[in-house]
Formats: C-alpha cells, sequence, structure tokens
C-alpha cells in the first residue's frame, strides 16, 4: 500500500511537517514528480482493492479516465509547488501536498464510498490552506468553503446511500438515473461550481496565499469534472448548465475590479466547457471534456500564478490599484499572455485543441444554439482574460510601485507551464494519445484557423470601442452568496421585529410592573431576550427539514 | 463617419465575404462567427454593465462592512 500514488503523497505532507521550512519546499515538488514517476510505472487498468467495514473497497483503479487526470494533478501540483517554493509556510505545504493526494484519490477511487472520503478529506484540507494566511478574511471564508462543501458533501453521502438502497452497485461506474443519482450530481455540480451553486469559488480562492491559489485551483472543480464525465455523461440536463456556466463565468468576469477573483469566474466559465461535454456524452466529447480539463489545469494554473506574481510583487490585486507593469514586470507579463491565449483558444496554444473538440463534438450532435452560445463564451473569455486583465494590469502608465522583486522559482514555474501550454498546442497529439477514446479530430485545418481567427480578430476590434465600459471601478459584485451572507442577516432582523411584539404582548397583560423592561425591548430589536427567539426559531426550522431529509433517506 | 461606423462597415463587409465564401466554395468559416465575435463583445460587456449598475454592484466592502470585518484585497504575502 505504500507505493498507492496518494500515500507517497501523503508521506510527502507528512514529511513536510517535520522538515524546515526549506526542506518542505523541496518535498511539496518532489513529492508529486514521485507520485507521477509511479503512476506512470502502473500499468492501465490496474485496481487494488481494500477491504474494510465489510467492503471490498477500490482504492486504486487507473483506466484510460483516471489517467490523464493523474497525470496533469500530479505535473501541476509539482509547478505549483516550485512557484510557491520561497512563499509557502508550513502549513501551507502540508496542506497543499494533503489536498493533491486527496484530489487524486479522487479520480483513483474505484468505488463510491472511497470516492466519498477522498472528497470531503479535500474539502476539509482545502479548507485549511485557505485559511492560512490568517487573516480574518481568509479564515471566514475557508470557513464558508467548508460549509459549503460540507452541504454538497452531505447530499453526495444521501445520494450514495439513497442509491445503493435502490439496488445500485458500489463501483462507481455511470449512475443510473434516479433520486439518488441526482442528489449525487447536485453535490458533485456544486463542487463544479455550477450556478448558483458557485459562489464559493470565486470568494474562496483569492483568499489564500499567492501560491496557495494555485494549488485549489487544480483540484476541486476539476475533480468534479471527472465525476461528471465518469458518472454522469449523458446526462442532459448538463449541457444546458454547462452553457450557463460559460456565459454567467463571463459575464461576471466583466464586472470584477479584483484580478484573482476575475480569473475564478473564469474558473466557472471553463468548467462549464467541460459539464457540457458531459451532457452531450458521446466518446468525442468525453474526449473534449477530458482535453479541456487537461489543458485548463495547466493555463489556470499560469495565469493564477501571473496574477500571484503580481500581487507579490506589488500587494495589490485590484485593477483601480494596478497599470503600468509590463515596464517593471515584463516576463510577468509575456508568460501570463501565454495562459491568456491559451484560454482564449487562439490557434497553436493549448485551449485551442481542447476547446474545439467540445465544440465540434456539439456542432455533429446538431446542437447549433450550443455552439454558438459556446463561441460567445470565448469571446467574454477573451475580452476579460487576455484583453482587460493585461489592458489594465501590464498596460498605461504606473500607478504602483514594485516593492519586491518575482522570486526565480516563480519565474521558473511559470516558464515551465507556458511551455507546456505551447508544446500541446503545437503537437495536440502529446494529448490526444492520453485520452479515453481514440481521438480522431485534426484541429488545424483552414475552415476552423479562419473561423477561429476571425472570432477573436473581432471581438479585439469590438474590446476597442468599448474599453471605456471595462475601465475597474473600486465596487464588488454581489453574487449568489449574498444568499447565506446577507439574507439569513435581514431574516434574522425582520424575525426580530415580527417576535418583539409577539414576545411582548403576554407580558404587558401579565405584569404591568415589567414596563420599563419592555420598553427597552421595544427600543432596540437587539436585545439578547428577544435573539434566541428567532435564533430558535432558525434552529427549529433547520431540525425539520433535517429530520425530514432523514425521513426521506430512510 | 466616426471610427464606429467604419467598424461596423468592416464587420458587415467581411461577414458577407465569409457567407459568400460558405456558400460557394464551401469554405466552412461562416460569417456568423465575425458577428458573434463583433456584437458578442458588446452584449457581453453591455449586458454585464447594465445588470452591475442596475442590480449586483456594491461598494467595496461592503460584505466585510456587513460583517464587522476587516476589508483588503487580498494582499498578505
Amino acid at each position: 500500500m505504500i507505493d498507492h500514488p496518494v500515500v507517497i503523497l501523503l508521506v510527502g505532507a507528512a514529511l513536510a511537517s517535520a522538515l524546515p521550512r526549506r526542506a518542505g519546499a523541496v518535498v511539496a515538488v518532489l513529492a508529486p514528480l514521485v507520485g507521477l514517476v509511479r503512476v506512470a510505472t502502473l500499468e492501465a487498468g490496474t485496481t487494488r482493492t481494500w477491504n474494510a467495514f465489510g467492503y471490498d473497497l477500490v482504492v486504486l483503479r487507473l483506466d484510460d479516465l483516471s489517467l490523464p487526470f493523474a497525470y496533469i494533478f500530479l505535473v501541476v501540483t509539482a509547478l505549483a509547488g516550485l512557484f510557491g517554493a520561497r512563499t509557502l509556510t508550513t502549513v501551507e505545504q502540508v496542506a497543499a501536498t494533503a489536498t493533491a493526494a486527496f484530489g487524486l484519490g479522487v479520480v483513483l477511487a474505484g468505488d463510491l464510498l472511497t470516492l466519498f472520503v477522498m472528497w470531503e478529506t479535500k474539502a476539509v484540507v482545502s479548507a485549511v490552506l485557505i485559511a492560512a494566511p490568517a487573516r480574518a478574511r481568509s479564515v471566514r471564508a475557508a470557513f464558508r468553503y467548508l460549509l459549503v462543501h460540507v452541504v454538497g458533501g452531505s447530499l453526495m453521502l444521501g445520494g450514495i446511500v439513497w442509491y445503493l438502497a435502490g439496488g445500485g452497485g458500489l463501483e462507481f461506474v455511470r449512475f443510473e438515473p434516479g433520486f439518488g443519482a441526482y442528489a449525487v450530481l447536485l453535490g458533485v455540480l456544486l463542487s463544479a461550481a455550477a450556478p448558483p451553486l458557485h459562489a464559493w469559488l470565486p470568494d474562496a480562492y483569492p483568499e489564500a496565499s499567492v501560491a496557495g491559489t494555485v494549488f485549489l485551483s487544480i483540484f476541486t472543480t476539476k475533480a468534479a469534472v471527472y465525476a461528471l464525465l465518469r458518472g454522469f455523461g449523458g446526462y442532459e440536463v448538463l449541457i444546458a448548465i454547462g452553457v450557463g456556466m460559460a456565459l454567467y463565468g463571463v459575464v461576471f468576469a466583466v464586472l470584477e475590479n479584483d484580478i484573482r477573483r476575475l480569473l475564478g469566474y473564469h474558473i466557472v466559465s471553463q468548467v462549464g466547457y467541460m459539464v457540457s461535454a458531459a451532457g452531450i456524452g458521446t466518446a468525442a466529447a468525453i474526449n473534449g471534456g477530458v482535453a479541456h480539463a487537461f489543458t485548463h489545469i495547466l493555463y489556470k494554473g499560469l495565469l493564477l500564478m501571473g496574477a500571484g506574481a503580481v500581487l507579490y510583487a506589488t500587494g495589490h490585486s485590484r485593477l483601480t490599484d494596478l497599470g503600468g507593469l509590463g515596464r517593471l514586470l515584463p516576463k510577468v507579463l509575456l508568460l501570463y499572455m501565454v495562459g491568456a491565449v491559451s484560454i482564449s483558444g487562439v490557434p497553436l496554444f493549448s485551449g485551442f485543441v481542447s476547446k474545439e473538440l467540445i465544440v465540434d463534438a456539439a456542432r455533429t450532435e446538431g446542437l447549433d444554439v450550443v455552439v454558438i452560445l459556446l463561441k460567445l463564451a470565448s469571446v467574454g473569455t477573451f475580452v476579460s482574460v487576455a484583453l482587460k486583465l493585461p489592458w489594465f494590469t501590464f498596460g498605461g502608465g504606473p500607478r504602483t510601485a514594485v516593492v519586491a522583486p518575482v522570486p526565480p522559482t516563480m519565474i521558473a514555474a511559470m516558464a515551465l507551464a507556458a511551455a507546456a501550454n505551447i508544446a500541446i498546442g503545437l503537437r495536440p497529439e502529446w494529448m490526444y494519445d492520453l485520452m479515453p477514446f481514440a481521438v480522431d479530430y485534426r484541429p488545424y485545418t483552414t475552415g476552423k484557423l479562419l473561423e477561429v481567427t476571425q472570432l477573436l480578430t473581432f471581438a479585439g476590434l469590438a474590446f476597442l470601442l468599448v474599453l471605456r465600459k471595462l475601465h475597474g471601478a473600486p465596487t464588488m459584485t454581489l453574487d449568489a452568496d449574498w444568499a447565506y451572507r446577507v439574507l439569513p442577516r435581514r431574516l434574522l432582523a425582520r424575525a426580530r421585529t415580527i417576535s418583539v411584539p409577539t414576545l411582548l404582548r403576554p407580558s404587558v397583560s401579565a405584569d404591568k410592573a415589567g414596563a420599563g423592561l419592555r420598553s427597552a425591548l421595544a427600543s432596540d430589536g437587539t436585545s439578547p431576550a428577544v435573539t434566541p427567539t428567532a435564533a430558535l426559531g432558525a434552529l427549529a426550522i433547520g431540525a425539520f427539514v433535517v429530520i425530514l431529509l432523514i425521513g426521506l433517506v430512510s | 463617419m466616426s471610427r464606429t461606423t467604419w467598424l461596423w462597415i468592416l464587420v458587415l463587409v467581411w461577414a458577407a465575404l465569409n457567407i459568400a465564401a460558405d456558400v460557394t466554395v464551401g469554405v466552412a468559416a461562416p460569417g456568423m462567427t465575425v458577428a458573434i465575435g463583433f456584437v458578442g463583445c458588446f452584449l457581453i460587456v453591455y449586458f454585464a454593465k447594465w445588470i452591475g449598475t442596475t442590480l449586483l454592484q456594491r461598494p467595496d466592502g461592503y460584505y466585510e462592512q456587513l460583517e464587522g470585518a476587516p476589508s483588503g484585497d487580498g494582499a498578505d504575502d
């Protein structure tokens, strides 16, 4: 069992916790590389079982679908470790390596119980990674992240139990549609950041440290994509959800002033392509989903490294505070732009050869509206990530000084990620050979090149005309997290105003001597005597919902 | 004529040429692509701005103010 790739990473995490920070940084790079070698030496089709709780749990299943995910998880984990070699604290090194271990565990899980355990443990260690900077904002965001994922995990567990009770097997294969399957799907969609269950992502990722964000971007949503491709291929509802995600992300990115939140919204958008691919469900679409997850991990890692390098160098991440950094950080600009053109699907870069697989799969199935809407999302991506962000961050006059030089390890990690993006763009067959099904697709045809070139050229022209609309503003944008950050406060406040007279009415007749207390309660609704009433009410409703759910499941 | 008008003319002519190429020699590069690129950019930006200004945007630190937490831009390293 010690040679299980997940165990290798966990040993790495344990080592990092025991070693000094500098040695831990070396471990954070080496552990995923050792894991990568181990995965590469395992034969496709390898399975390993472990008897626990009376079940034969398949703790390792390496097949054609899990292999590309395992490879890219480990490669980009090593790159993220290199990127954070100078900045990651010991706690982050441990949490990041453990997150990688459990993220890998998800894609190697062969049964539903192992999947669930890996899934939830990953959420817990990811929360530690978010909270690691120990700022009030980080800790609060980590708590919200954990809360949301516990809800998602509960849905998943409830769904699994329901599915098993209904005669479904423990093996993690495509779910037969039913209530249990849809509950699991909901839990997975929450981790995939499908609106309106997505707000945890732009809320939490930017609160981690510069390298912590890169680690986080690798696992949660992509593990969910893996689960969708394996468990829910051909669920047509996912096509609409995916297209919705692709467009939702780009609209919110236009409004965003913080560069890491902007890139967070583009994770939502790009994952939308993969969710659509799962919904289409054909061999070509599944290939497209896997390929796009593969390239997305690479180029999104690179983009977040670029944004992280800017934050590290200047101490700022808001567009309104940035500007003119192209002359001060030319290497960061150059490498960031490789990621930006990759995500935009510019020919010769990685995103082009993966995104077009999905679009082509949709076209082949006659989903013309889906094709148009995915192209529209492409335009939004290009405008925000490749034009707006670099224009206002690196262009114009200097608005901030570089207070810390970007460490060579950061530049080296970005350069390696950029090289990988270019290599895949130039030689897509290297990636296509890893896909679960044989790829019969040629990305470089005259028609496709003309189409994409024109799409992006004319989007660029339009960008020049709408430039003044895209200036950052010192604002934030309400999102679905309003429902759990603001709404409960409003409801509580409302409950107080309702409960005060209700509480007081009997006491008015019963005890006239309590007039002073009553007037004190009535004058402000924040009296401790009132708050428990509302809180108890909310608690009672919550308990009722939980009991109802338990009753339904049992 | 303004720069915007010239650009619109360019887009329309380009789209027409594409459609003509698509119809006559079967090059799979329909003029629709140009429209999606150009008009799509306008659509996304204007829609986002409209929904942002009318419904979604708040002053920086809005949540933090409600929650009584310090605001900042994540500069931690």
